[in-house]
């Protein structure tokens, strides 16, 4: 049986396999919808779906107009979040051919939805990616971080010219990062994430950066629960470990990671350390952290 | 030369403070130039679209708080001819920016500002207008009224 036809999609979640958009003069046909994976649980987002160019048959994501909004606390400090699909299209425009950022059209539909058509990026998302080194930290720190660490930089200067062009990402985070099989780029996705403007108005996307650096440095995460159970890796880490070490806003992530890992360079530590409970000087603009990490790449490992 | 002071507030606890910290001081209250400023925040695209009633309510809101301080300060002695207010509804960036952009704007001699207890991490995320006009503010004294 062939699907429905839809112009108006503000009823997203009845939008199913087989029905088709017709957006932007084009026919997508859905094949599903998408979903996010954290912590090993699925979580379904009924407003992207997956779908076929009716047309060329290329697959594309397509985010139809989710207005969610609700309360979060990031280290015990309340913030409101907003899902805004017009800034997201309003990205894509400056974004046009950045090969650091997904690429994709906004169209309104029938009743003035912002619906957005989005290029596939193919590849692992950055948290997978990280994942997938099973080498000794050493040769992990000797022969890869250093080429991870180059591809950071470009995708902290791609946060930069959101910044400076008045945008945040609103939601950076290992999985946000696709590494492209194509050309190994680092490509930011889904930027529809909003939040109340404070006075320090790019502070969750700088601490999102930081999260990216101590997620590639430690080769993953490094918790108090891993730290006090399995002495085989932390060894005496735990006698050692001070509450300055752990991160400002998630306070159980282990960032002093010098102490685990005498090898990282001092100055690279204290870009870290940037995010810890022990920091009394913060980032307050992306270019510092850009700066700091640009003078770390060419003195401590080149 | 006489002294100009812009005591920068809102309608919070630690901006009651801080009026009540100048109204207080043993100086010759009737001599003083006083501006009380009111700068907005531009929300957030997202905050827009979600609050609109309530953006509009905000102007109405201060100006009632910075009358009552205007208030206070003629009770202690201030001259009312001298106590100005100023509601700057075109918003800026951020708070911080807006006083740093008024205090150049005017010819004032300092700065006052209530700061609220804060966690390094609330400080973190939301950002301290305080420290901002201490590294910012050139020739200026900036006193900062901290609340218990």
């Amino acid at each position: 049986m062939r699907g429905r036809r839809f112009t108006d999609t503000t009823d997203f979640i009845s939008i199913d396999y087989g029905d088709e958009i017709l957006i932007g003069g084009k026919r997508y046909i859905v094949k599903g919808f998408a979903r996010e994976s954290r912590f090993g649980i699925e979580d379904p987002k009924f407003w992207v779906k997956r779908a076929v160019d009716a047309e060329t048959g290329e697959l594309k994501i397509i985010k139809l107009t989710f207005l969610e909004s609700y309360e979060t606390s990031i280290g015990g400090v309340k913030i409101k979040c907003f899902r805004n699909p017009q800034k997201e299209g309003k990205i894509l425009e400056i974004v046009r051919n950045h090969p650091s950022f997904m690429q994709g059209e906004t169209y309104l539909d029938s009743k003035g939805n912002f619906v957005r058509v989005l290029d596939v990026v193919r590849g692992p998302t950055f948290f997978n990616y990280i994942d997938r080194f099973k080498m000794k930290y050493e040769d992990f720190f000797q022969q890869v971080l250093p080429g991870i660490l180059k591809k950071i930089l470009q995708a902290a200067e791609a946060i930069r010219f959101l910044h400076i062009n008045g945008f945040k990402h609103g939601d950076i985070r290992n999985d946000h990062i696709i590494v492209n099989s194509a050309d190994g780029a680092y490509v930011w996705i889904d930027f529809d994430y909003d939040y109340e403007a404070t006075e320090n108005p790019f502070g969750l996307d700088i601490f999102g950066l930081g999260n990216v650096l101590i997620y590639a440095i430690g080769k993953g995460f490094h918790n108090i629960q891993m730290i006090a159970n399995d002495k085989r890796i932390y060894g005496d880490l735990i006698d050692r470990a001070e509450l300055e070490d752990f991160s400002i806003l998630f306070k159980r992530r282990f960032i002093n990671l010098r102490k685990l890992y005498p090898s990282i360079p001092k100055m690279l530590n204290d870009i870290l350390m940037h995010f810890s409970q022990g920091a009394h000087v913060y980032y307050e603009i992306v270019d510092e952290l850009i700066e700091d990490l640009n003078r770390c790449l060419y003195s401590a490992f080149d | 030369m006489k002294n100009s002071m812009l005591i920068a507030m809102n309608d919070s606890l630690s901006a009651r403070a801080a009026v009540d910290f100048v109204a207080n001081l043993a100086i010759c209250p009737e001599e003083m130039d006083i501006t009380l400023l009111h700068v907005f925040r531009k929300p957030s695209a997202g905050e827009e679209l979600m609050g609109e009633k309530f953006m509009k309510e905000q102007p109405a809101r201060y100006l009632k708080a910075m009358e009552k301080a205007r208030d206070k300060l003629v009770g202690k002695g201030c001259n009312p001819k001298t106590v100005r207010i100023k509601l700057v509804e075109d918003p800026y960036p951020t708070v911080a920016e807006g006083i740093i952009d008024q205090f150049n704007k005017g010819d004032y001699s300092m700065v006052v500002i209530g700061r609220k207890r804060m966690s390094k991490a609330e400080e973190f995320v939301r950002g301290d207008v305080s420290v901002k006009l201490v590294r910012a503010l050139q020739g200026a004294a900036v006193l900062v009224v901290t609340t218990k």
